[in-house]
């Protein structure tokens, strides 16, 4: 009779949540245990606008980038058109992204995948007197800090446990798991030894302005207007290298100068708070999986983290490559002898 | 000169504005006064969702589509300031959705952004084949006419409590020109079996999560009496009857349930949302707005009258527009009365 495969997640944000429930669900005879240190509403994911934009990564195959946000986008477009939509804290975003200079990628790859992509029109730019260019189109916007406790109801539904537990490295987990599933963002560094993942720190403030109802992103990436379900998230900043976690306000005041010449009645928006977070960022985001040697056995570790500033939108799609590797782990793990 | 205007709803006000923008100057004195029953937030003006949206098609009245253009850019030459939250207006972009192709609408030039829907936008809306998205303009009326208060009053405008029973009862009392924006009443005033009642009821809810408006249309029932889904800065209004010749000013809740279950069914997501009002509203429908001058004789002399009522269900939409055609009638008035600029050579 085989024993139940024993399998923990660690990492209680977007990615730790959403892969521990693509398992449960997926892989009802093994045991699945998520385990943390941090829970909504203190993970890294809490604070995300959440808006589903993606970024190219150097050394991912094209194909398999395509499928991590294909796959994330119509997960949460689906939630979008059901009754659960405002329980998950996902919404349908329409806006629009704005360049200073043309960009040399006119339409990047995601592009197919968000909903009505066009570039904007003459009349649309006039709008933006500092910008040439700019595309419109419709994509989601997943709200963590609510979306994270409905993934949890949906683990704990499944058969999943949860355990609030610091891990501080591998070899904890061995006696008591077959698998282990590493999705613990920067803490990796730490915890696998990782030296390419780095933080980049971004602040963001919430304000009050209910009547802004598209986003608005400069391609730099540093400019946007996120509005959300209760709040418009407005930012930012990407310090590199940088692990301050306390707000500077050096950087609220240019948030604000920003935000304000790309959307004017942002100027009487009040500000109800405002938070800083450490993109998990590496060059490449680290899905795959290895055979770590733990206190004397083999233990299969799928790792799935190092996702940046693109955890929500790749959340879905990366969870569910992450079950595929440890659904190859499962093959490959020697069975019961049988007498 | 001494102005007197009838009604306090969208079109009373802003015609009020134009005259005074266009004439404050040129005649002195000039006195505008604005006589109504029901102010903000009591007027059909304040009930209605807000959103800028002329009926699909004008049937060849140009003028009218003109005067829905104008008050579009107007309104949109407002954004680059912050005074535009004060003022109620904010862009938002949304879905018109048929159940079988259509011509373009009369309003495709004037909005931002107008496309056909792709097939993954249809794929959204199950039940619907055809249909637009593009970016349009919020007016929303509680916010717009407390503010066109606030202009007028500062310009030395004033407001009068009072249900005016006739033309002759406002010229009696001195009035040079009586500017008739009665609306669904103006039929009181002076009969016009043009004029009916497009009664209308709406739900508003919480739920925020909405982002983008959506107007359904069934080319059987005719406008508005489909559902439609209008999210605002504080609420989302529900809506989608249009009952002509029904003066009720009741909510019913046959049509409560209606709007209700219809509105459910184009967005699931609704289905928990918290319901927080019922209003319902007449919409002062005519086969065209009545934007004319009209001299009433009572007596020697005869009564200037400007009427500008029977916008419909597109009062907001339209309002700039006759508001600044009417200041244009009202210049004519000056220039017969010789109180114009050249009175003063």
């Amino acid at each position: 009779m085989m024993k139940s495969v024993r399998v923990v997640v660690v990492g209680a944000g977007v990615i730790g949540f959403s892969t521990a429930v693509c398992i449960v669900e997926a892989l009802p005879f093994c045991s699945v245990t998520l385990m943390a240190d941090k829970f909504s509403p203190d993970t890294t994911s809490d604070g995300a606008a959440g808006i589903l934009f993606a970024a190219q990564f150097p050394d991912i195959p094209l194909q398999r980038q395509r499928c991590w946000f294909k796959d994330s986008f119509d997960h949460l477009l689906a939630i979008t058109q059901s009754q659960c939509a405002p329980e998950a804290g996902v919404m349908l975003s329409s806006g629009w992204q704005i360049f200073k200079e043309v960009p040399a990628v006119k339409k990047p790859f995601w592009s197919e995948f968000v909903i009505g992509f066009r570039l904007m029109t003459d009349v649309e730019l006039k709008r933006f007197p500092d910008h040439k260019f700019g595309q419109a189109f419709t994509t989601l916007k997943c709200e963590c800090s609510t979306y994270l406790p409905w993934l949890e109801k949906r683990f704990r539904k499944a058969g999943g446990q949860v355990e609030q537990r610091k891990v501080n490295n591998l070899q904890e987990l061995s006696n008591s798991f077959d698998i282990i599933v590493n999705c613990s963002g920067l803490g990796s560094k730490v915890l696998v030894g990782d030296t390419q993942v780095y933080p980049v720190r971004g602040q963001v403030l919430k304000v009050e302005a209910p009547w802004v109802q598209h986003f608005i992103r400069d391609g730099d990436g540093t400019t946007y207007i996120y509005p959300g379900i209760r709040s418009v998230t407005i930012g930012g900043t990407r310090q590199e290298g940088d692990w301050r976690l306390q707000v500077d306000d050096r950087d609220t005041k240019g948030i604000l100068e920003r935000c304000s010449r790309l959307e004017p009645s942002l100027n009487k928006a009040k500000i109800l708070s405002e938070w800083v977070g450490l993109r998990p960022s590496r060059k490449n985001p680290r899905v795959e999986r290895e055979v770590v040697e733990l206190q004397g056995r083999p233990v299969p570790v799928v790792h799935n983290y190092g996702h940046g500033g693109w955890g929500v939108t790749l959340a879905w799609g990366t969870a569910l490559d992450t079950l595929g590797l440890v659904k190859q782990s499962l093959c490959e793990m020697a069975p019961q002898p049988k007498l | 000169m001494r102005v007197a205007v009838i009604g306090a709803g969208v079109i009373g006000l802003s015609t009020a504005q134009s005259i005074y923008e266009h004439y404050h100057s040129i005649v002195s004195p000039l006195t505008i006064e604005v006589y109504a029953d029901k102010f903000t937030p009591l007027t059909t003006s304040d009930g209605a969702a807000g959103f800028w949206q002329p009926y699909l098609y004008d049937k060849g009245n140009v003028q009218e589509t003109k005067w829905n253009k104008e008050t579009f850019d107007y309104l949109l030459s407002f954004l680059k300031s912050p005074e535009s939250i004060k003022m109620g207006i904010f862009l938002e972009s949304g879905y018109n959705l048929c159940s079988e192709p259509a011509p373009d609408p009369s309003f495709k030039d004037s909005v931002l952004g107008f496309r056909q829907l792709t097939d993954r936008e249809l794929q959204i809306f199950p039940g619907y084949k055809f249909g637009w998205f593009n970016t349009a303009l919020m007016i929303e009326g509680k916010t717009y006419l407390p503010w066109l208060m606030e202009w007028l009053r500062k310009r030395g405008v004033k407001f009068y409590h009072r249900k005016i029973k006739s033309f002759k009862e406002l010229a009696e009392t001195g009035a040079d020109v009586i500017i008739n924006c009665s609306g669904m009443w103006s039929g009181q005033l002076q009969p016009d079996p043009d004029l009916k009642p497009g009664r209308g009821q709406i739900l508003k809810v919480d739920a925020p999560w909405l982002k983008h408006w959506i107007i359904t249309h069934d080319f059987t029932k005719g406008t508005y009496n489909s559902p439609y889904i209008i999210p605002g800065s504080r609420l989302v209004t529900l809506g989608g009857v249009f009952q002509m010749g029904n003066w009720s000013e009741q909510n019913s809740s046959v049509d409560h349930k209606e709007i209700w279950e219809k509105a459910c069914q184009l967005e699931p997501s609704l289905k928990h949302a918290r319901i927080v009002d019922d209003w319902s509203g007449l919409r002062p429908v005519r086969s065209k707005v009545r934007l004319e001058r009209e001299a009433i004789w009572s007596g020697e002399t005869p009564i200037e009258v400007i009427h500008n009522y029977g916008h419909g269900g597109f009062g907001l939409t339209i309002h700039r527009g006759c508001a600044e055609e009417a200041a244009r009638l009202f210049g004519q008035i000056v220039e017969q009365k010789g109180k114009g600029p050249k009175a003063r050579l």
